[in-house]
Parts: structure tokens; C-alpha cells; sequence
């Protein structure tokens, strides 16, 4: 029982988590058509901007915000000054640029926080935990999943409910149509990569908030989100979504049962299975569908 | 006027829209020279020609997808030449593209109120406004509001192409190949329609492959042929004169 618990609040946290990291990644691969593999350095420079905001005295809770306000401007710039160049060229260009996009900001978090793994001293309001049937959980596992959920569900509002998410979708499916009714495709792009940037962000905080920030940290959590996109296909916000369960609950089940030695080797299981069994993802629709 | 070849001149300061030696095509490939025309104010204007005569570059020039290489347009009063595709939209020059090309992805709903995107007042009532005035015309788009649009048929998928122009509110409604693909009961259905659409005091646009339907709707019409004009004249004279039929539009 007690086991099964541990197993559901760990599989909780790591669906959170993953969720709102493969939505961003899942997004800029759906509307830009580049893989983006700098969303691994989005996510540590969150990691680490959450680690100075609360450096310099700022609560941990809000300087979550305030990173993710700081990289939705990040991933602006950087659709607007980089990535623009590259979007309607070939797959490789773009892999190539925001691979080595993504060198080049760990390199630089290297050199000013070298490889230390900088943690954060969580206030006394995070500092406890709750006892349920024997499984511990702590307020901040609490926190980062409410945050989690919360910001999942304002992305799925945004893409369904409002006319700049139903403008994002159009641009997405026909971007030639998407100019005929009036939408400044470009700025769309702008959007859309702000958006994802700001999601990695809030993952690498909340990841700092938990564990710590380190430079290696973006590539080891890119690698879940790959894994999560997958899993679920392109093309909808279910599909980073279930990603993000089945790997979630399998890594979690894995590591309490096995222990976490084993945990890392069920994503590239499960990639494997599912690239020859399913190789349009669990879910994989032609469609966008919210 | 009688069937007589197109002469330019200065752009024509009433005319709503005003095309004066225009070139243009697909990148380095040339497909338009020199055309010239204007369409009034409150006109039903149909270009018509034969496939590959260059009708959809000449309206995809028009709605800034590409840019020309040479000439000027003139729509509302202000040089539109190099505009983007959104500015154009904005003045009011709105296109139905050939192919329809609806948001398939997309409910009906959310495809029209898509097309309200550039307005500048998008307060919930003019959007509503709008929206009820296009399933005024084409009352099956309602019923069908909550459907993916690409689960439509052909027909359909065209009355949502057109209500999606409409929803900007356009003052030149441009239809690219209104009839192309559709069974004639629709046709006819969607002509009526566009008599409506018309009366209630939207310039026309439209390009054609059909001669018998062009020709029926237009108060006047422009003939191309390899990216050129060849005529222009009102269909009543072009209709009587088989010889035109018979060597531009291989009918």
C-alpha cells in the first residue's frame, strides 16, 4: 500500500513536470518545424535563474514567475534573431543551429557557475511534509505539482480557447491560409517559441526548486521530453500529455521497485518499443486536436 | 465598350481597385506581363481564361503571398505593391483561395472567427454580427459550427471559404475558382448566394475556370491568356462572339 502510494505521488510529480517541458517542445516541432534542441538550455537557464532570483532574496515561488516572464523574451529574441533564418530551410539547419545554440549556452553556464550543482535552500513554508498511509510528501513535491497542473491547464485554455491559440493552430496547419485571413505569421513564430521557452523555464525552476540547477541538467531533461514526444506524437496538447504519463508512471514504478539505476533505461525502452510497434506515437493524429 | 484589347493608362482614381503593368511570378519565373485593369466600386468582375493562363498568381500578387516584380496596385486609395499579406487584409482585400484551404484541423466556428483576425474593432458584437450574417447566407455552416472543417464536403468547405473572407469584413471579396471540383447544384446554389453577397454591397472578384458561370455573375470580364489580358468586355458580347469562346477559352 504504502509502496503504491510513493509510486502515485512520484508518478504525479515526474507528469507534471514532463508535461509542461514536452507542450513547449512539442509546440515550436509543431508550428516552426524545427526541432529545437536548445529547449534544453532553456530549461537550465531557468534552473539557474530561479537559483539568483532566489539568491538575491526573492521568494523561490516568485521568482518562478518572474523566470518564466524572463524567458518567454528569451525565446523571442532568439526565434526572432536566430531561428527565423532557418524555419522554412531543412530539417538539418535547424537541428544544426539549435544544437549548437545549446553548446554554446552551456558552455556559458559553465563558465560563470561552473559545474557546481547549485541548490536552493528552501524557506520554512516549503520545508515539511505530509504523511499519507506511510508515503512522505513534501510540501515543495506539492507545490511544483499544483504549479505543474496549473500552468498545463492554462496552456491547453490558451491553444483552445482564445484566438491567438486557434491563430498558433492555423499557422500550424496551413501557414499560406493563416496570411490570407490576416495573421502576421512571424509573429506567431515569435509567440510560439516565447511560449515554449517560458515552459522549459518553469521546468528548470521548478527542477532547481527540487534538486538544483547544473549545466548538465538541460540535456538530461531534453532527453525526457524527446522521449515524452515520441511517445505521445505531434500535433495536439493530449499527445505531449500522455507522453508524459507513460513515462512518468513507468520511470516511477521502475525506480521504487528496481531502483533509480533502472529508472533511466525505461524511456529508451519504451521509445524502442513504441518506434517499431507504434511509429506514429501512441497517439499520433494527422489533426491537431485540443 | 465593345470586345476590344486592354489598353494601361494612368490608374484610375474612382476605381476601387486599380492594377496598372503589373509583372510578376514564381521566383526567378516570370508569369505575368503587363497587366492592367480596374474593378469599380460595387462591380461583379470575373477574370476568366484557360488553366496555367496565370489567374491564381495574379490574386495571390494581389493578396501579398508573392511580391511583383514590377507595376503598381492601387486598392482603396493606397498603393498596395509590396504590402504584406496581413495590411492587405486589413484595408479589406480578402481572399477565398483556391482550393479553399480551410484550417481542416479546425471547427467551422473557429475557421470563420479566424477570419475576423484583422479587424480593428473585434468587440464580441461585431464579431457576432458578422458571424450571424454569414450563417444568414449559408445556413448549413451553422449547423455544422462544432464540425472540423475538413470533415466537410466540397460545397460546404467552399461556403466556409467564402464566409471565413467575409468575416474581415471585406470590401473587395476576391473568390479564387468558385466552382472548381463542385457538383452544379452547388454551383448554382453558391452563385445565388454571391448575388446576395453582392447586393449587400461587396465588390466582386472572382476568377474562374467556368465560363458558363463566370460569365452568368459578371457585370463585366477580363480575359487571360498565357499572363496576359487579352480582353476585357462585357459578357453579354463575349458570349455572342463564338470565335472568342472558341480561341481563348476552348470552349
Amino acid at each position: 500500500m504504502q509502496i503504491c502510494l510513493q509510486i502515485f505521488f512520484d508518478s504525479l510529480l515526474l507528469i507534471g513536470l514532463y508535461s509542461i517541458g514536452a507542450l513547449g517542445f512539442a509546440l515550436i516541432w509543431g508550428v516552426l518545424n524545427v526541432l529545437n534542441i536548445a529547449h534544453g538550455a532553456f530549461i537550465m537557464l531557468g534552473g539557474y535563474l530561479t537559483f539568483l532570483l532566489w539568491r538575491n532574496g526573492l521568494d523561490p515561488l516568485l521568482a518562478i514567475p518572474a523566470t518564466m516572464a524572463a524567458l518567454f523574451a528569451v525565446g523571442w529574441l532568439i526565434q526572432r534573431f536566430l531561428i527565423d533564418y532557418v524555419v522554412s530551410g531543412p530539417h538539418s539547419l535547424g537541428i544544426a543551429l539549435t544544437y549548437g545554440l545549446n553548446l554554446v549556452l552551456i558552455g556559458l553556464a559553465l563558465y560563470f557557475f561552473t559545474a557546481e550543482y547549485r541548490s536552493i535552500n528552501l524557506p520554512p513554508y516549503l520545508r515539511g511534509y505530509v504523511d499519507i498511509g506511510g508515503a512522505k510528501l513534501t510540501y515543495v513535491r506539492i507545490v511544483i505539482m499544483l504549479i505543474a497542473f496549473f500552468l498545463t491547464a492554462c496552456v491547453w485554455w490558451f491553444m483552445d480557447r482564445t484566438e491567438l491559440g486557434a491563430a498558433i493552430r492555423a499557422t500550424r496547419l496551413d501557414m499560406e491560409a493563416a496570411r490570407l485571413v490576416g495573421i502576421k505569421v512571424r509573429t506567431i513564430f515569435d509567440l510560439t517559441t516565447g511560449i515554449s521557452a517560458m515552459l522549459a523555464g518553469a521546468m528548470g525552476g521548478l527542477i532547481a526548486l527540487l534538486h538544483s540547477a547544473s549545466p548538465a541538467m538541460g540535456d538530461q531533461y531534453l532527453l525526457q521530453v524527446l522521449i515524452v514526444t515520441v511517445l505521445g506524437g505531434l500535433g495536439s496538447i493530449a499527445g505531449p500529455m500522455l507522453g508524459a504519463l507513460v513515462l512518468g508512471i513507468s520511470t516511477s514504478l521502475v525506480s521504487n521497485l528496481w531502483g533509480a539505476t533502472y529508472s533511466t533505461l525505461v524511456g529508451a525502452t519504451l521509445v524502442l518499443l513504441v518506434l517499431v510497434l507504434k511509429p506514429s506515437g501512441l497517439r499520433g493524429r494527422a489533426f491537431y486536436e485540443a | 465598350m465593345g470586345a476590344s484589347p486592354v489598353s494601361p493608362g494612368a490608374p484610375d482614381a474612382s476605381a476601387l481597385l486599380s492594377v496598372r503593368g503589373l509583372d510578376g511570378g514564381h521566383g526567378p519565373i516570370q508569369v505575368l506581363a503587363d497587366i492592367s485593369f480596374d474593378v469599380r466600386e460595387g462591380e461583379v468582375m470575373a477574370i476568366i481564361g484557360a488553366n496555367g493562363a496565370g489567374k491564381t498568381t495574379l490574386l495571390r500578387i494581389l493578396s501579398g503571398l508573392i511580391q511583383p516584380m514590377r507595376g503598381s496596385i492601387r486598392f482603396a486609395g493606397r498603393e498596395i505593391a509590396g504590402s504584406s499579406s496581413d495590411e492587405i487584409v486589413g484595408l479589406g482585400l480578402c481572399q477565398a483561395p483556391e482550393g479553399r484551404r480551410l484550417f481542416s484541423g479546425l471547427t467551422v466556428e473557429e475557421n470563420l472567427r479566424l477570419g475576423s483576425f484583422r479587424r480593428r474593432d473585434k468587440s464580441r458584437r461585431v464579431v457576432a454580427d458578422a458571424l450571424d450574417q454569414v450563417f444568414a447566407y449559408f445556413p448549413r455552416l451553422a449547423e455544422r459550427r462544432g464540425q472540423l472543417a475538413g470533415t466537410m464536403s466540397g460545397g460546404e468547405q467552399q461556403m466556409c471559404a467564402i464566409g471565413r473572407a467575409l468575416m474581415a469584413g471585406p470590401r473587395l471579396l476576391a473568390i479564387d475558382e468558385l466552382s472548381l471540383g463542385l457538383a452544379p447544384v452547388i454551383v448554382e446554389e453558391l452563385v445565388a448566394i454571391l448575388y446576395d453577397i453582392h447586393e449587400a454591397g461587396t465588390t466582386v472578384l472572382l476568377v474562374e475556370q467556368d465560363v458558363s458561370v463566370a460569365l452568368g455573375v459578371a457585370d463585366r470580364a477580363l480575359v487571360m491568356q498565357s499572363g496576359k489580358i487579352v480582353l476585357q468586355s462585357s459578357p453579354d458580347e463575349l458570349l455572342a462572339d463564338d470565335a472568342i469562346i472558341k480561341s481563348y477559352l476552348g470552349g
